[in-house]
């Protein structure tokens, strides 16, 4: 029999795959909506984040110094992909683009590899970070409530951001219609570079938690949650954010439940069930939950 | 003062010469039209002054275009915003998943006094004033049009281009349109109209240029342009 404490522990563990699958997808669906390009190169920010951590924290920085710093560089390092990788392809067909984030995930990965070697680092978490809640037989871990609270704060704060700041909404509008939004004074070479540094650093506080719960990184960490942010934010419609946070969180309770609730032997499906909900959701929503069809001129 | 001065432009979308070598003015404080049939070149010309020619894959190969007596072929389309040249291009293109308050807010990216230009533009279109809080892409097509020239009006631009302002829309919205026009340029906009409404043309600007393929066939006052034959027979 299934206890509920188990159901609970389910339940909480949905809710922290989600959070980090609707970060990526998050970023994912800003860089989409303004340069309809899939970036497949944003799971291995999140890995680039999480090795940015363990260096600050190797030079001597505390852990609250050094987030915020590999954050920023991760930042960086959006920007300067966009910037020598991607600007030089605009205008020209979006493929190119796809194919080229596709090699920056290729270089990424193998970057890290010489650097770091491709031994798993174990990646420490903060002592405040550390503890386990128990109540009887059910118990939670800091790292865990952490992960969850941090998305809703962000994801709040990113609403805010887009719908009432005037570069947020300049940034939805440049998602609209980038020839209009240039009309109207705004440079798209910069509205582009505040994506990707925002995208960039969300996946690189994503690495952060990750790292964190998982307690190990290692230069392919970044690709299966590359992927599945990509499979939550075209379930969610591509270029939505409510959708990537929805698409997130139904991939995440799929994923959980379908490894907790299915005998044990059937556990190795966890990443099958994911592409069958991207199937069955294309087939029957082909833009996504909150998708729209996108009108190219 | 002339304000808008292009010299013998050319403009090419591949091996396509659009625009073969036209040259004409506009004068501070004046409404000019550019009349022509379609494909003639007139959006265009359009593109080639805001600068966004090269977002649609095409490129300015000869001439030039100079603003208040300055060359801009070479500034980027969105520093000829903050020069005060806005276009409220063909077919809108208003930001359809936006409200209405939030494409003004785009529109008035680049001033300092948004809260007097949106006070400007709802008192030239109290609709908008109302619907502000609705979704853009929900609006009727005159609305649209309208949201379109009052987005394009918050930048408080010196020299305003309307791409088909008229296209599509019932003969009595036209009249709404063409009354706010007069107003913006009674205000002291200068404003660069393209067109293939005559009529409309012939009562609102002080000079009209005639446009086909990619040439200046005729140019002159309103009344003395459309009498001529050449012209009654190209524009019907
Ligand atoms: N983006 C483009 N790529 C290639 N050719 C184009 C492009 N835009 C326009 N053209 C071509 O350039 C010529 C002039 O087009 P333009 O749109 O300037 O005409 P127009 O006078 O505005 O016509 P209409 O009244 O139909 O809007 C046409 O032959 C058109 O097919
Ligand atoms: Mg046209």
């Amino acid at each position: 029999m299934v206890s509920a404490t188990y159901i609970l522990d389910l339940f909480i563990g949905s809710f922290v795959l989600w959070s980090m699958y609707a970060l990526l997808a998050i970023g994912m669906s800003i860089i989409y909506g303004i340069l309809r390009l899939i970036n497949f190169a944003h799971g291995a920010m999140l890995m680039v984040g999480a090795y940015f951590y363990i260096m600050f924290l190797s030079m001597g920085l505390d852990p609250i110094t050094s987030l915020p710093l590999s954050m920023a560089l991760g930042a960086v390092l959006g920007v300067t992909i966009d910037f020598f990788a991607y600007r030089p392809l605009r205008g020209g067909p979006e493929l190119s683009m796809l194919i080229t984030s596709l090699g920056v995930y290729i270089f990424l990965e193998n970057l890290v590899r010489i650097i770091a070697t491709p031994q798993p680092r174990v990646f420490p978490l903060p002592e405040f970070l550390k503890g386990v809640y128990r109540y009887g037989d059910f118990s939670v871990r800091v790292i865990e409530i952490f992960t969850i609270v941090l998305t809703l704060v962000l994801f709040a704060a990113l609403v805010l951001f887009f719908t009432k700041t005037k570069v947020g909404i300049a940034m939805r509008a440049t998602a609209d219609d980038l020839e209009a939004s240039v009309l109207m004074g705004i440079d798209a070479n910069r509205i582009i570079m505040i994506a990707f540094a925002l995208a960039s650093m969300v996946a690189a506080l994503t690495g952060f938690l990750w790292g964190g719960m998982y307690g190990q990184v290692d230069p392919t960490t970044g690709f299966m949650p590359g992927v599945k942010a990509f499979i939550a934010a075209v379930v969610g419609g591509i270029g939505s954010l409510t959708g990537s946070v929805l698409g997130g969180y139904i991939l995440g309770y799929a994923e959980i439940y379908s490894v907790g609730l299915l005998p044990p032997e059937y556990s190795g499906l966890r990443d099958g069930i994911s592409f069958l909900i991207l199937i069955i959701i294309l087939l029957i929503r082909p833009y996504g939950l909150f998708g729209r069809e996108v009108e190219r001129v | 003062m002339t304000l808008l001065d292009v010299k013998d432009l050319f403009v090419s979308y591949g091996p396509l010469v659009a625009v073969q070598g036209i040259s004409f003015q506009v004068r501070k404080g004046q409404v000019v039209s550019l009349l022509g049939s379609n494909g003639a070149g007139k959006t265009t010309t359009l593109r080639a002054i805001s600068g966004t020619i090269s977002l649609v894959g095409g490129k300015v190969t000869g001439g030039s275009i100079s603003f208040e007596g300055q060359e801009i072929t070479k500034v980027p389309p969105h520093r000829r915003v903050r020069k005060g040249i806005s276009l409220v291009p063909e077919g809108r293109k208003i930001f359809h998943r936006l409200t209405v308050y939030e494409n003004l807010v785009v529109g008035g990216y680049t001033v300092k006094d948004f809260g007097d230009r949106l006070e400007f533009v709802y008192q030239l279109f109290p609709i908008l004033k109302e619907r502000r809080n609705q979704i853009a892409g929900s609006l009727s097509g005159g609305e649209q049009q309208m949201l379109a020239i009052a987005r394009g009006l918050m930048s408080n631009p010196k020299l305003l281009l309307l791409d088909e302002p008229s296209l599509g829309l019932a003969p009595r919205v036209v009249d709404v349109l063409y009354d706010a026009i007069s107003k913006i340029n009674e205000e002291g906009t200068t404003v660069l109209v393209v067109e293939q409404h005559v009529k409309k043309a012939l009562t609102h600007s002080h000079y009209i240029y005639v446009i086909q393929t990619g040439r200046i066939i005729a140019s002159g006052e309103p009344e003395e342009v459309l009498s001529m034959d050449m012209v009654k027979a190209y524009l019907g």
